[in-house]
Parts: C-alpha cells; structure tokens; sequence
C-alpha cells in the first residue's frame, strides 16, 4: 500500500525499454562475414550499403546462418541477386517500429466507468456483517471430506489483517491470469488446484504433516485484467507484497510466466538490502529480450536481470531444453552470471550430481531463496497440461525430492508454481502432480521450522522396514 | 523519432478523445430504466443515522443506481443501515464512493495507454512478409500441394494478390488464429484444427452441388497475429482481408476469436464503401460491447468498435441466436434504438425456429446490399460444439443453422464470411470440427448455388424422394 515500491515498479517499466540492443549486438559479434570468391565475382552490381549489409548480421534475421545465405546467392544471376538483397534489405527494415505508420502505444478507454474495476480491492465496511480479523475455516465438520475447495484444505484469509491475526506462515494464493504468448488456460489453473486434493498432506519421506506444523491459508485470488498484463502486474505486486510483509511466504498460484516479474520483484522488495536468489525451473528460459511488448511470459527472467531487481549470479536455472534458447542466448546468461543447468547437463552427468549441484549453488548463494516453478520442467507425460509443454522434461520422482530439499536446507522467501493450463489434460494427473511439486516444498518449509534441515534428511522409520 | 512518436501519441489521443466523446454523446446507452429512478425515501426511523452524513453522502445514499452494487433493492439498502451504527453507516457510504472512485479512470494515477517498446527492432517482425525473391520464380496463381499437407477444404494455396487474380479466386478461406481477444482458451488453434479436419468443400447430398468443382477456392494461408496485443492485430487483419476483397475474392476468414469481425467487416466497407455493407451475426452473444470497458476491442465489444470508427451503424445488422446473460432490458431497448434486427432464442422458443428463419431471410432480402456473415460457433448448442470459449445451453442444432447459413449465402451477395472461436483443445474429439466444417460448406453451397442460378430453396429432387410412388404428390393434394 505504500506509493514507494509503485514508483520504482513504474521506473522499471521505463528502465526496460533501454535495454533492448543487447542480444542483436552479440549476433553481430558473431557474424563477421567472409564472401566466397566465386559468388564476389557476381557482386559488382550491388552499391557499397548494399554490400556493408551483406557482409554485417543483419542478412541472418531472415535467412538461417551464412552458409544458407551463401548458397541462395550461389543459385542467383547477377540480376537476381540485387533484387534478393534490396528485398532482404526492405524485409528487415519493415521490422522496426514506423514512425506515424504504427501505434507506438496501445490505446485504452479511460471513459470506461468500470476502468479499474478488476482491482478494486472490497473495502471492510461494506461487509454485511463484521466479524474479527484472523483466518476462519469455510467447512462445517473437524474433519471435512469435500466441501468447499481451497488451497490445501486450508484456513481462507481474506486481508493483511487475517494474516496478521493468525501469525500465518505461508499463504497460498492464486493469479488466474493466462494472457501471455502460451495463451492456454493457466487462468483456470488456481481453481483447479484447490479442487484437487494432496497439496497439504503428510509427506511419508519425512514423515512431516505441513499443515499441522505450519499456518498456512488460502489467500484467495489475485484480480488481474484479462486483456493486459501490462494493466495487472502493479496490482499483483501490491498483494504479494502485502503478504510478504507480514512475514508470511507466498505461495503464488499462476497463471502464465509473466507474474514472476512482479511476484520475485515484490518478495525482494520486502527486505531490498538482502539479495534474493531465484532458483527457475522450466523447460524454457524466459529471458528473451524485450520485443514490441514490454511484459509476457517469454521476457520475465531478462527484465529482473537487467533491471537489477536479482543479480544475475543470484539465478540458478533447471531443466531447459525449449528450442527459445539459441547460442546468443546461453551467452548472454553466462555474461550475467546465471548458473544454468540444461537436460543437455542431466544427460552427460546424470541427474543426481545436477540436483546436488544445483542445492550447492542455492545454499552458498544468500540466504533467501525464491523457487520459481514453471510446470513445463516437468515431462508431458506426466505434466501434459502446461502451457508451453517440451518433451524430455524431469520425472516427479526426481523433481519433488529436490524441492523438498530446496525448501528444507536454505531460507524460502517464495515459492511460485506457474503456467499449469488444466484444460490441455482432461485427466486429473496434471493438477496432481501439481500438488504434489507445491506438497513438496511446502514440506520442506514445515521441516526446516522443526529443524529437519540436514543434507538430505528422511525419516529412518520409512526408509526402512527394520526388520532384519 | 523521439518527436515522431510524440505527434503520434498526440494524435491517437486527439483520434481516441474525439471517439470517445462521439462515442459518448452518440452512442451513449440510454438507461431510462436506471436514470428515471426518483431519490430513495428512508424511513424516519433512519434520521439520526443520517443525520451526520454531508449533503453530497446522503446524495449518494439516495441514488439507486450507485448503491443498487451494494445492496440491490431499497429494501436491502435499508436494512443494511438500520444494523449499523451512525458512525458505520457513514464509513458505509464512505466505502461506496472511495470504490467508485477507485473504479473510474484518474489522470496521473492509471495508464490511459498501454505503452509498447517502439526501439525493438523486432517491432513489426510478426507482419514482414517473405519477398518474392527469397524463393524460386514462379508464374503467379494457386498452387497445388502435394497430397497430405493439409490446406483448407484441400485447396490450392495462393499467397498473394496476383495468385487470387491470376487464378480468377472466388472464394479465399484465410486463418486468423486470434487467442487473445477473449482473454484466454485456443481459439488460436481454429484454423490448424479446421485445415486438418476436412469435409469443408466436397459434395454437398442436399443440392448435389460440390463447392470445390462449381468454385475457385483457395487457402490463403494464415493472416500473422500479435498475440499479446489485439489491438495490434486488428490493423493487420483488415490489411489482409482488404487485399483479398479487392481482387473481388470473398474471404472466408476462419477464427481465431471473435474480436476479428472489426477487422473483417471494417476491410469490407474499405472495399465496398460505407452504407453498402450489412452483417448476420450469428451468436449466443450480443457482441455490442456498449463501449464501457477499458479495451477498445475484445471478442464482446466488435460491433460496439465497428459503430464508434463509424464503419456500420447498428441498423445494418441482424443478429441471430442471443441467448447469453447480456445484454440486460436496457440494452436490448438500446439496441433497438440503434436499429438492430435481434433475434434471440427467446423469440425462436415464442414462435419456432421456421417461423424466425423465414422472417431473417426476409429482413436479409429487403436489406438487399452485400452481405458479410458472422458466426460465432456459440450459436449452435454446447453439444454440437463443445470446443467453443464462452458455451451457452440452448443452443442451434445443425439441422437448424446449416439450412439457414445455405440460405443466406444462396439468396445474398456474400462479400465476407468468418466463422469464430473454434476451440479445439476443449474437445477431445473430432466433434467441433465437424460441425464447424458443415457451416462453412453450407455457406459455399450457398455461393455455388447463386452462381449456378438456383433459388434459394433448391434441393436436388433426386436427393429429396425415392419416386418409387407418388407419395409426396398424392399426400400434398
């Protein structure tokens, strides 16, 4: 609620439109160009600009690499080849924004009278009946099989009041917003969740019970406008923030990748002077650079890098192998620092030395942790409704034990679960295995608190019969 | 370039502001219903409770149509204050005006424009088209694919004006795969789904007329989309479908959401010329939009959109199918002011589905100017297409819709035709597709038929009785 954090969540907006060159200027290191001599021969028609264009990288944003490129001038007569390249020349200008030609902003309609509507947050006193601030059960029975659904069974908090009054330590919450380039239905992904059962029950490797060790609450839903991310991504700040500040964690629920921005930016804001560290599981690596559109699903983990919200050395990436990520790409994550670990990794080396890599890297990095979860790490086959499936991804069975260890063995400041797209899996199997990733760590939070935070650790009673 | 996109900005304002107020002095929705509500009266009993409140909180207590959110009858209202204390009841009225006032756009505090990254070179890369050159010369014209890549009804490709005019093109079936536009749920997979599904153009038992033999068809391959902006891709859609429309081809538009009838029905009246175009909408929904949304355009607000850029006025227009939650009585009544011809379920359970088909036929054949179709699959029942974004029970059945889309296309000139928010990952099996695929066969019979001069209640009179007897005669008698 304080203006503060807007005005620096609206001066990263500005930021970011500066930092666009930089994935373009590594292309043009990598290609300095060599013409072959017999295709110069059929050159001497071209003016000196359209020669400078042929030797620089702008031909390889329209035709694949240089030997391509070579051979399509190889096939052309003098004649042909001018015109190829005036066309190649005209193609890539007509990609750059036109001046008087192109919208250079997107109209909205402030005559609008519901303009704000989706983020009007219900004020207390018009609450038909008061009651005391603290989370209240929304089931009838002690034990209740069904009913109503929320996050984990859990407790329902409706303002920063609740968490307050019931010193809650982790509060779920959903952002049904799925407006990014997947596009696939990661909005129903919140209630989906709370219909299916798991999340929030006894973990039997360590024999932890989270929601009897932990106050965990279901915080609701987070508004967004469903015609813009652009137009949610401050209000979806603002709630996170009101969550972290209480000392609770959020669990945030997506909704498509776009809402790492502002849920990783809220969650470091809390405390700016600690770095946060990201540990990002996804099948893709988010971090292209900004194209026309200044937020989506594809660029969040390239804006809180290069806006500064994490330091690059602060980001651990597990599981890509989405085709996004082209050579410039890998170089420009290791320039700032991101500690990435591809399939590519987990098939020379194995996924046990990659997972022990990976805790290594996150418990010597700073001592808060935020896990970014996009569901696309996981294989289709057992993961089939995520919004930007790839195949080849990790099994359950080796990704909830690393989670669990995560969220056990450093200091959980966040956790976010993304990109769920129920409807692409009619079965029940996605939005379990969903669950059951989340019961994972939220397990590890519940065994940290009771000090169950050595390498590794498990219960002896379950790893063993004990019998002989 | 700095001060280009300043004068730029200036002028989408100017464009936008001057909408806006056109939007608001002409088009403005009539609510008598609403605005003719008198002051509520409270009950004496009430008095010292209000008598704390400003003049401008009990002005706002009074009027029905601002507290109607909170407490939707008087009656409620009135309760809802007599439980409070005097001072809850002012934090109560306090609480109403702070959200209505949070509610409603404030200069400075919310972003009037959604800005975009102007310095991306990759600004206009999704429209850039592939130049000639890239490729091997070929003579203009559709050309033919080899069996099993998939195109619309298994027709040509054409890729360009000069194949729509060198292949002499009656019909041009485009794909527009708009997700974004109803926010959310695949119809960006329409077109995929409807270019491998087939059964769009073969024989047709009813007429014995096979669209693909009596037309030139092509597949105009898919119109580029900026799927984070539908904004953006409205510009570009009306490019495409104008070029198609200007080589005298009908674009058969296939969906993508339903915010492409602007595009789609704007390039039409760029070709033809205003007045010189009216639309069937075929859907659940209203579409009319109202103008009171932040978005100038989303698949609920195109017609709203075509009336405001004054491409169309809402007498232009015969809607068929409503059925859906919206448009309240008043906007029904606004509507009708605007000259709208609606026909909703309502009326079809009133008088039966022949009685109302034969009545648009009618309207459709006054009217007597060229005619864009646009259907939404949402008219047809949930049953018969259960891959559809927004579904609503009671709806069309295809023994119902295909008669009437042949009908229309037959008895009109057809210059446009789009059919919208096919879903597919809403139906597991082949079932939308299917019936999606009937419609637009229905339309191209339709064409078929007009070209080859049949009235439009023809049907194949081989087709229709097995003339072992005289049955039909000797009953008719």
């Amino acid at each position: 609620m304080t203006p503060s954090p807007r005005r620096r969540l609206i001066a990263g907006f500005a930021l970011c439109s500066l930092l666009t060159t930089a994935p373009l200027s590594s292309l043009a290191q990598q290609a300095e160009a060599d013409i072959p001599p017999q295709i110069m021969t059929r050159l001497s028609g071209l003016s000196e600009g359209q020669m400078d264009f042929l030797r620089g990288f702008q031909p390889l944003r329209v035709i694949a690499t240089r030997e391509k490129l070579n051979q399509e001038l190889d096939r052309r007569t003098p004649a042909q080849i001018e015109q190829f390249v005036s066309d190649m020349m005209m193609a890539v200008e007509a990609m750059a924004f036109r001046p008087g030609v192109d919208m250079a902003e997107i109209p909205l309609n402030p005559e609008a009278s519901r303009f704000n509507s989706f983020k009007v947050v219900r004020p207390q006193a018009l609450n038909e009946y008061l009651r005391e601030p603290g989370p209240f059960s929304v089931h009838r029975y002690i034990h209740q099989w069904g009913g109503i659904p929320t996050f984990a069974g859990a407790l329902v908090a409706v303002d920063q009041a609740d968490l307050i009054a019931g010193n809650v330590e982790v509060a779920i919450v959903g952002i049904p917003q799925s407006m990014s380039s997947g596009s696939r239905d990661a909005r129903n992904a919140p209630e989906t969740i709370r219909a299916m059962h798991v999340l929030g029950e006894l973990d039997i490797y360590s024999m932890v019970d989270p929601l009897a060790v932990l106050n965990v609450v279901d915080y609701g839903d987070i508004s967004v406008d469903r015609m813009s991310v652009h137009r949610g991504v401050e209000h979806s700040y603002q709630r996170i923030m009101e969550i972290a500040e209480t000392g609770a964690v959020p669990f945030v629920v997506g909704g498509d990748h776009s809402l790492m921005y502002p849920s990783v930016k809220a969650v470091r804001d809390i405390d700016a002077d600690k770095p946060l560290t990201v540990v990002h599981f996804g099948a893709n690596y988010n971090a292209e650079p900004t194209r026309a559109h200044l937020l989506s699903d594809r660029d969040a983990v390239y804006r809180l890098i290069s806006e500064g919200v994490v330091d690059g050395n602060n980001v651990i990436q597990v599981g890509l192998r989405g085709s996004q990520a082209t050579p410039q790409a890998f170089q420009w994550l290791r320039e700032q620092g991101v500690k990435y670990h591809t399939m590519a990794e987990v098939e020379l080396r194995g996924w046990d030395e990659v997972a022990e890599r990976v805790i290594d890297e996150a418990k010597s990095a700073t001592d808060r942790v935020y896990i970014s979860l996009d569901v696309s790490v996981v294989d289709p086959a057992q993961l089939r409704g995520a919004g930007r499936a790839a195949p080849g991804g990790l099994t359950i069975r080796e990704l909830a034990p690393l989670l669990r260890r995560l969220c056990a063995e450093t200091q959980i400041a966040g956790f976010e679960i993304m990109d769920l797209a129920p409807m692409l899996d009619l079965s029940y199997v996605s939005a379990m295995n969903a669950n059951y990733l989340m019961n994972a760590c939220l397990t590890g939070v519940a065994m940290r608190k009771l000090g169950l935070d050595d390498d590794n650790y498990m219960d002896p009673m379950t790893v063993d019969h004990g019998q002989d | 370039m700095k001060n280009n996109s300043r004068t730029f900005k200036a002028l989408w304002l100017a464009i936008a502001v001057g909408l806006g107020a056109y939007a608001s002095v002409v088009l403005a929705q009539e609510d008598e219903g609403e605005e003719a509500d008198a002051p509520v009266e409270f009950p004496a009993s009430l008095d010292d409770k209000l008598a704390g409140l400003s003049e401008a909180q009990l002005a706002y207590l009074k009027d029905s149509s601002k507290t109607r959110r909170y407490a939707s009858t008087t009656e409620d209202l009135i309760e809802a204050l007599e439980k409070r204390s005097a001072e809850q009841v002012e934090a109560y009225v306090d609480a109403m005006i702070w959200v209505e006032d949070q509610t409603s756009f404030e200069q400075g505090r919310d972003m009037a424009w959604l800005p975009l990254n102007t310095e991306s070179p990759d600004f206009n890369a999704w429209t850039v088209r592939r130049p000639r050159s890239f490729d091997p010369d070929r003579e203009p014209g559709p050309v033919s694919l080899p069996r099993g890549i998939p195109t619309f009804a298994g027709a040509p490709v054409a890729l360009t004006p000069e194949d729509l005019i060198a292949g002499e093109v009656n019909v041009a079936i485009v794909g527009a795969p708009l997700n974004m536009g109803s926010g959310w749920r695949d119809a960006g997979y329409g077109p995929l789904v409807m270019r491998t599904s087939g059964g769009m153009a073969g024989n047709d038992q009813y007429t014995q007329i096979s669209p693909s033999r009596e037309l030139n068809i092509v597949d105009y391959g898919d119109i580029a989309i900026d799927n984070d902006s539908t904004e953006r891709s409205m510009q570009h859609v009306r490019e495409v479908v104008r070029e198609i429309a200007e080589t005298g081809a009908i674009p058969f538009i296939i969906g993508g959401d339903h915010s492409l009838e602007y595009p789609n029905v704007a390039a039409l009246v760029d070709v033809y010329g205003k007045g010189n175009v009216s639309v069937i909408h075929f859907d659940a929904h209203h579409d009319v939009g109202m103008g009171d949304s932040p978005h100038h355009i989303s698949h609920g607000q195109p017609i709203y959109r075509l009336m405001r850029d004054r491409h169309i006025t809402g007498s232009d227009y015969i809607q068929v199918g409503l059925r859906s939650g919206g448009p309240s009585e008043s906007g029904y009544r606004w509507m009708r002011e605007q000259g709208f011809k609606y026909h909703s379920m309502a009326e079809v359970e009133r008088y039966g589905w022949e009685y109302v088909m034969d009545r648009v036929l009618d309207e459709a054949k006054r009217d007597g100017r060229k005619l864009h179709v646009s259907f939404d699959v949402d008219v047809l029942d949930p049953s018969y297409i259960v891959g559809t974004g927004t579904p609503v029970s009671g709806g069309l059945t295809p023994r119902e819709a295909i008669p009437i889309v042949r009908k229309l296309c037959a008895q009109q000139e057809l210059v446009g035709f789009d059919i919208v928010e096919i879903a597919p990952a809403l139906d597991p099996t082949y079932t939308t597709a299917l019936h999606s695929a009937a419609i637009i066969k229905a339309c191209l019979v339709g064409v078929a038929m007009r070209k080859l001069g049949h009235d439009i209640d023809y049907l194949n009179p081989v087709t229709i009785d097995h003339a072992q007897d005289n049955y039909h005669e000797e009953n008719q008698q």
